[in-house]
Order: C-alpha cells, then sequence, then structure tokens
C-alpha cells in the first residue's frame, strides 16, 4: 500500500497545477473579452467600407484590378493561421488536420504561408510534403492593424506580381467562447459583388461627386478591404484561441478538482486502515501478555 | 453658434473620434479641401495629410492622416483612414527615430525599387506626424 506521506505530496501538487490551471482559465476569459471588443470596436470601419464599396462600385461600373483578376489556379497560396502558445486543448491540432485535408484537395501547385509559431512549428516540420514560403510571428489581437498589414500586404503583393493565383486563408472561426470552426475561406481573387451589400438605400449614386473619378477611388477601395478582411480573421482567430483555452484550462481544472477528491479518498482509506493495523497490533500484543 | 455636422473618423481600429464639426480641411488626393455642413454628396480618396478639424464648440484640432477615404453625406461624414492620430497621440521621439531610419534607407544606395518607395512613405508619414505636432 502506498504511504500516507507519498498521498499527501500528491495532493499537495494537484492543488497547485488546479491554481495554476484556474489562473490560466481567468486571464483567458479576460484576453476574450478584450479581444471581442476590439472586433466590436473594428465593425464601424468594417461596415462603412462595405457600404462605400458597394456605392462607389456601383458608379464605377467595371473595374480592372490586379486583385480581382481571376486566374487559372496554377498555384495556390493556403495561408494557415495556428496560436503562438500551447495549452489550448485542440485548437491548433484541429485546424491542421483541416488544413492538411483543404490542402491534400486542392490542385495545383501549393505554397503555404504560416502565420504564428504552432503552425510554423508544424508545417515547417513537414517540408518534404509542404512548400513553405514564408513565416509569420507574434500576430494576435495584441498586434497594431500596421502590424496585421504586413501579412495582409505579403499577401496582396504575392497575388499582384501572379506569384500565385489564389490565396485562402485557414483559421478558426469563432462561433461562440465555447466552440470554434475550422474555415478556410477564399480571399484573393477578390470577388467585389460578393461584398459591399448593406446599402442602406434611398440615395441614388449618380448625386455623389467622386474625387478623383470613382473608378481610381475603387482602386483604393480594394485593398482596404481586402487588408480589413484580413485583420477581422486574424482578430477572429486570436478570439477562437483564447475560447479554446478557457475551455481547455476548465476542463484542466476541473481534472484536478476530481484528482484531489479521488486522492482525498484514498489517503483517508490509507489512513484509516494503517490506523486499524495499528490498533490491531496494540491490541494483539495486550491480548498476549494477558494470555501469559 | 455656428450650424454643424456630424463628423467621425473610423479606423480599422477602432474610431478615433466622433463629433459636431463645423469645419473640416481634409487632405484629398488632389489636393487639401474643406466640408462645411450642407456639402454635397462627396467621396474622395485621401493622402497623407494633416486634417484640421473646427467643431462647433470652436476649438480646433489637428490630426495626422495617412491614406483612407472620406465620404460625405448629408447626415453624417465619415473618414475611414488607413491611421489616424490626433495631436496628442503621437509620440514625437517615435516619429524621430522613424525619420532618421527613412532617411538612411534613402541613402543607402543598394535599396531597390519596392524598398526605397516605401522608405519615401514612411517619410511621409513621418513628416506628416511631426506637422501635426506644429514643428
Amino acid at each position: 500500500m502506498v504511504s500516507v506521506r507519498i498521498i499527501r505530496r500528491k495532493i499537495r501538487t494537484v492543488r497547485n497545477i488546479r491554481q495554476i490551471t484556474d489562473a490560466m482559465k481567468r486571464v483567458a476569459a479576460a484576453r476574450l473579452q478584450r479581444a471581442q471588443q476590439r472586433v466590436a470596436a473594428g465593425r464601424p470601419y468594417a461596415e462603412k467600407l462595405a457600404q462605400a464599396l458597394h456605392r462607389v462600385g456601383a458608379a464605377a461600373g467595371e473595374v480592372d484590378h490586379p486583385l480581382l483578376k481571376v486566374r487559372e489556379p496554377e498555384s495556390v497560396c493556403v495561408v494557415v493561421v495556428g496560436s503562438d502558445r500551447g495549452l489550448c486543448g485542440s485548437y491548433n491540432g484541429n485546424l491542421f488536420r483541416f488544413a492538411e485535408r483543404f490542402i491534400g484537395g486542392l490542385e495545383g501547385d501549393v505554397r503555404i504561408v504560416t502565420v504564428n509559431r504552432k503552425a510554423n512549428d508544424f508545417f515547417l516540420k513537414r517540408q518534404d510534403r509542404y512548400n513553405v514560403i514564408h513565416t509569420f510571428e507574434g500576430l494576435s489581437d495584441q498586434s497594431s492593424a500596421a502590424e496585421i498589414s504586413e501579412l495582409s500586404t505579403f499577401l496582396r503583393e504575392l497575388y499582384e506580381t501572379e506569384e500565385v493565383d489564389e490565396v485562402h486563408l485557414c483559421y478558426q472561426q469563432f462561433v461562440s467562447a465555447v466552440s470554434q470552426r475550422p474555415t478556410a475561406q477564399k480571399f484573393l481573387p477578390f470577388a467585389a459583388e460578393s461584398h459591399g451589400d448593406g446599402d442602406e438605400g434611398g440615395d441614388t449614386e449618380s448625386e455623389y461627386i467622386f474625387e478623383p473619378d470613382p473608378r481610381t477611388i475603387m482602386l483604393e477601395l480594394i485593398p482596404m478591404y481586402v487588408d480589413t478582411e484580413i485583420y477581422h480573421a486574424i482578430l477572429e482567430a486570436a478570439a477562437s484561441e483564447y475560447g479554446a483555452r478557457m475551455m481547455a484550462m476548465t476542463n484542466a481544472t476541473q481534472s484536478a478538482t476530481d484528482m484531489i477528491d479521488d486522492l482525498t479518498l484514498t489517503y483517508n482509506k490509507v489512513r484509516q486502515a494503517s490506523i486499524t493495523t495499528e490498533l490491531l497490533e496494540i491490541v494483539a500484543g495486550a491480548e498476549a501478555l494477558v494470555d501469559k | 453658434m455656428a450650424t454643424g455636422f456630424d463628423f467621425e473618423i473610423l479606423t480599422r481600429e477602432r474610431s478615433v473620434l466622433s463629433i459636431q464639426a463645423e469645419e473640416i480641411i481634409a487632405p484629398g488626393v488632389d489636393g487639401y479641401l474643406g466640408v462645411l455642413a450642407g456639402h454635397a454628396p462627396l467621396v474622395t480618396a485621401l493622402d497623407v495629410g494633416v486634417l484640421t478639424l473646427r467643431s462647433v464648440d470652436g476649438d480646433e484640432e489637428l490630426l495626422a492622416i495617412s491614406g483612407g477615404f472620406m465620404e460625405v453625406r448629408p447626415e453624417k461624414t465619415v473618414i475611414l483612414a488607413e491611421t489616424a492620430e490626433r495631436a496628442e497621440e503621437i509620440d514625437r521621439a517615435r516619429v524621430e527615430r522613424a525619420l532618421r531610419r527613412a532617411e538612411e534607407r534613402l541613402s543607402a544606395e543598394d535599396y531597390s525599387e519596392i524598398d526605397s518607395e516605401r522608405a519615401r512613405r514612411a517619410l511621409a508619414r513621418a513628416f506628416n506626424r511631426l506637422k501635426t505636432l506644429g514643428s
């Protein structure tokens, strides 16, 4: 039988671990809230931009922008957005499994861009199968819009120089604090007609003065819109990560509590057993004396 | 009190400012343009530059804008900016560092076309921020 001392030590260890996981859970919950606030803070911009795109787009008619050009997908770029830190349950594992399946289903020459350390590690370790052309690190809800635009600028240049013919983004979509869904979204070529809805209506476009002409403005708006979409995807991925970590740490804390309960029960049993044995020994000893 | 109009500046990250303005002067790509209440509906692309803003209370404020565009509508005028900073948010030391860095890059000869273009833009942004600070 295990000694009482060893069990007591184990209980203490588990209790310490529980304290850590509980703290991590709280941190993740606070971060999640902040990430959600950032998403909310950026929403008016995104909505206005979508409306403007719609309105200007209607006035500009057909525009010719390198980001709109649809090419035969001979070479495809897949961006995988993971997390920088671990201890977030199956967040990265699920995403990479999804990404591998998604990449497997693509035709043509696939090039990978990975974002954040876990994704970098995963795909760099499998370079025999995947052609990783660039890695980014440290992009989360803590990054400024300028830092995130480095990624979007890189992707836009990749597309504009016809290095790749399509750009897909793989990330964990934020469904709720307790659930994330791995998704792949096609970012480029940019499909203007599928965006820019939500016009309030009322005024007709012809009333507007455009300076310079609508086409030129449209050419400015398209990259802005693409950047905004990538910015939001990164924020969403970060929010998902915090949600996943919160869940993982809640579960860990719960398991620690269960384990402490089990150990305490065993501890009491062992203690009881040892007392009983000791008593028996004393009684037996006393009786032996009486018999004489 | 002068008649004002609703004015808001948004960036990707946040709403920088939302006030009742009397007049704004914005850095359009074809030169600075002023907007008063009752301006005709307008959409214009913006350049790197200083935005001057006078509120209905008569307060004047300068903001450093880099790119984006402005939409003037009867009920509201909105600027969607790449970046927008109020004068008090600008860190002078940081701007001066950026300025020096850009100048160094431009004076280096082995720079490619793209890099020097980037440095030129960084230089313009840094100058603009300094101008907003009033120096």
